[in-house]
């Protein structure tokens, strides 16, 4: 028995919609049934990528565009009127920009929530896809994705867009008087994302007194940088920094993770002393710092670790802090983790993915490396409860900080230490002098350890 | 100790779960609300392989959905990790032979479970080639051979 025929037309659709637009075409051949299915699709996604790069130059083919927008139009056509829940247009080959906002249209006159538009306009030379006006007047609309090659001009005098909580920006052109503009006039939104913006000014404000995530990733720097969210939760931020950070109100964080990027020559700048220090292209990032100093999670990447070495003398004091994770890079080093750790009278939790990091004289008291006289010094004040530390090798050189953590931090309870995954378990398991000592140390403290393999 | 709940499969066999976990179905949420659920769900259409990988499967979600609550307080740049294997579960999960598959989807469109819908009409035909899905599900062509030149012409860019 043809048990797909038995199925009902929603759940066809269903299946439908996890295949590429091209896959779903191809259905169209299966039997009559078939034929127009896609077009009663709830969520409707158009993606020219999948025949795009296959087959050789198959995009240049003027029939095969043709055929390709002459497809959208038909389906858009078939669907009439009836709402129309999600529209996803994924389109790097069409070449006409007038059908493409005819189709944007066409969805959002039909009471679209979601929208997500990746447009590259094909033509000689690059060229960013004008955003259509209509975009920002949709009542219906509540998550609005922009992505690659689109320009963001607000042409239109009038923004209208009461529903909408989730805007994400990913590789387009924006100005950023006309973002402040934008982002005025947006009531409800609760997400915003800005991944590698191309801001066509270096003086970005990011403003809303009702946004509960910000995602930031720069990808270049900006002159200044500031962020004025009151109510802000999450925060998530990462890629090069800007010059200055004037405003940062974001007083009721929760979480945060900072990853900076680093270049080899801001490393060499971090490195060499005798630098004037205001001349450093990461000086003010201890503002960004004081701005989050009310967080209770926070996670830092090895980058942004090395960052706030720079910082150390201006550290706020983290009051709220209750869990930090860190990741440690072996090319990166633990300078800022004395400071950080005195700064945080409030934590019960530190995670630590890699203890293995570049060694200097002044990665401080915090590891062993190094002997010194004050030894330990600023773990004794630190009430950390709980320690996770994963990508565990079983070398010595662990083995030793491991041991020094225990014997310094004065309140710690629980040790949970994971084994690295691409680290053959057998091979640690089958190290016995590392099982010994783990005993040992389970013995010799209060504080309860484990091996996790 | 948690209310149960008794389900009856196609052959009349009865399977208890625990109500945590029966929820996890619309349909049986809605039963549960109206109290209409005394002396056993019967599901007619259900049989018992495939409704004790339903409740495999609810079971899973709900003790997954638990555990991720009970760590939310140190959800972190390594708390992904969790996700993934969930994810890899689910994986593992729908590995089974097409009319095994097809049951489970049934069976999710009917109970109302939009994670297990989700994921078996994923992996229902993604990946396959008209001809296989043809092949696989024994899909009649009941158009003429002009029709079909139109078909095609109509959708040339993804066929040619």
């Amino acid at each position: 028995m043809d048990r797909v025929s038995n199925l009902p037309d929603e759940v066809l659709c269903h299946i439908l919609s996890f295949l590429t637009t091209k896959e779903a075409a191809l259905t169209s051949i299966l039997a009559k049934r078939w034929r127009n299915l896609l077009a009663f699709v709830p969520s409707l996604t158009i993606d020219d990528s999948v025949f795009l790069h296959p087959e050789e130059a198959k995009q240049n083919r003027q029939d095969i565009i043709q055929s390709f927008m002459n497809f959208v139009d038909r389906v858009l056509a078939l669907q009439g009127n009836s709402p129309l829940k999600e529209f996803s247009l994924k389109s790097f080959t069409v070449d006409d920009t007038d059908r493409v906002d005819g189709w944007i249209s066409n969805v959002l006159a039909r009471g679209v929530s979601d929208l997500d538009l990746k447009i590259i306009i094909r033509s000689d030379k690059w060229n960013f896809y004008p955003m259509s006006p209509k975009c920002f007047e949709c009542s219906t609309l509540v998550e609005l994705s922009i992505g690659c090659g689109v320009d963001v001009t607000l042409a239109a005098a009038r923004i209208f867009l009461p529903m909408l909580k989730t805007l994400v920006l990913v590789w387009v052109k924006v100005c950023p008087n006309e973002f402040e503009t934008l982002l005025h006039a947006l009531p409800s939104l609760e997400k915003l994302v800005l991944l590698r913006v191309i801001w066509k000014g270096r003086d970005v404000i990011v403003s809303s007194a009702s946004v509960k995530t910000l995602i930031v990733n720069l990808g270049f720097w900006l002159n200044t940088l500031s962020f004025d969210t009151p109510s802000l939760v999450h925060f998530g931020y990462s890629g090069s920094a800007a010059w200055d950070y004037p405003v940062v109100n974001m007083g009721n964080l929760v979480d945060t993770q900072i990853d900076f990027y680093l270049s080899q020559l801001h490393i060499k700048l971090l490195g060499a002393p005798g630098n004037d220090e205001d001349a450093l292209p990461y000086s003010n990032a201890w503002k960004l710092f004081h701005g989050i100093r009310n967080v209770a999670h926070l996670s830092l990447f090895p980058d942004a670790l090395e960052v706030l070495s720079m910082c150390s003398e201006s550290l706020p004091v983290f009051n709220n802090l209750n869990s930090l994770a860190i990741r440690s890079d072996k090319d990166r080093r633990w300078q800022a983790m004395p400071a950080l750790l005195r700064n945080c009278p409030h934590l019960e939790t530190l995670v630590i993915q890699g203890l293995v990091h570049h060694v200097t004289d002044k990665c401080g008291d915090v590891c062993d490396c190094i002997s010194r006289e004050d030894k330990g010094l600023s773990l004794k004040v630190c009430p950390v409860k709980v320690m996770e530390i994963y990508g565990f090798r079983g070398t010595m050189k662990e083995m030793a900080m491991i041991k020094h953590f225990l014997d310094y931090f004065p309140c710690l309870k629980e040790m949970e230490v994971y084994a690295e995954e691409n680290n053959n378990p057998t091979q640690l398991g089958g190290n016995q002098r590392v099982l010994e000592m783990f005993k040992l140390y389970n013995n010799l403290s209060s504080c309860n350890v484990q091996l996790f393999l | 100790m948690s209310k149960k709940i008794i389900f009856e499969s196609s052959e009349g066999e009865s399977f208890e779960v625990d109500e945590a976990v029966a929820l996890e179905c619309q349909t049986i949420k809605n039963m549960i609300e109206d109290d209409c659920t005394d002396g056993g769900i019967p599901l007619a259409n259900v049989n018992s392989a495939t409704l004790t990988k339903v409740i495999d499967y609810c079971k899973k979600h709900v003790e997954a959905a638990a555990a991720a609550e009970a760590n939310a307080g140190d959800k972190d740049i390594y708390g992904a990790n969790k996700d993934i294997e969930l994810k890899t579960w689910d994986e593992e999960f729908v590995k089974v032979d097409q009319p095994l598959l097809f049951d489970l989807m049934l069976a999710a469109n009917f109970l109302i479970i939009p994670g297990l819908l989700d994921l078996t009409c994923k992996t229902m035909m993604r990946g396959k080639t008209v001809l296989q899905i043809r092949e696989i599900f024994h899909i009649k062509k009941d158009y003429t051979d002009a029709e079909e030149a139109e078909v095609r012409k109509e959708n040339a860019w993804a066929f040619e």
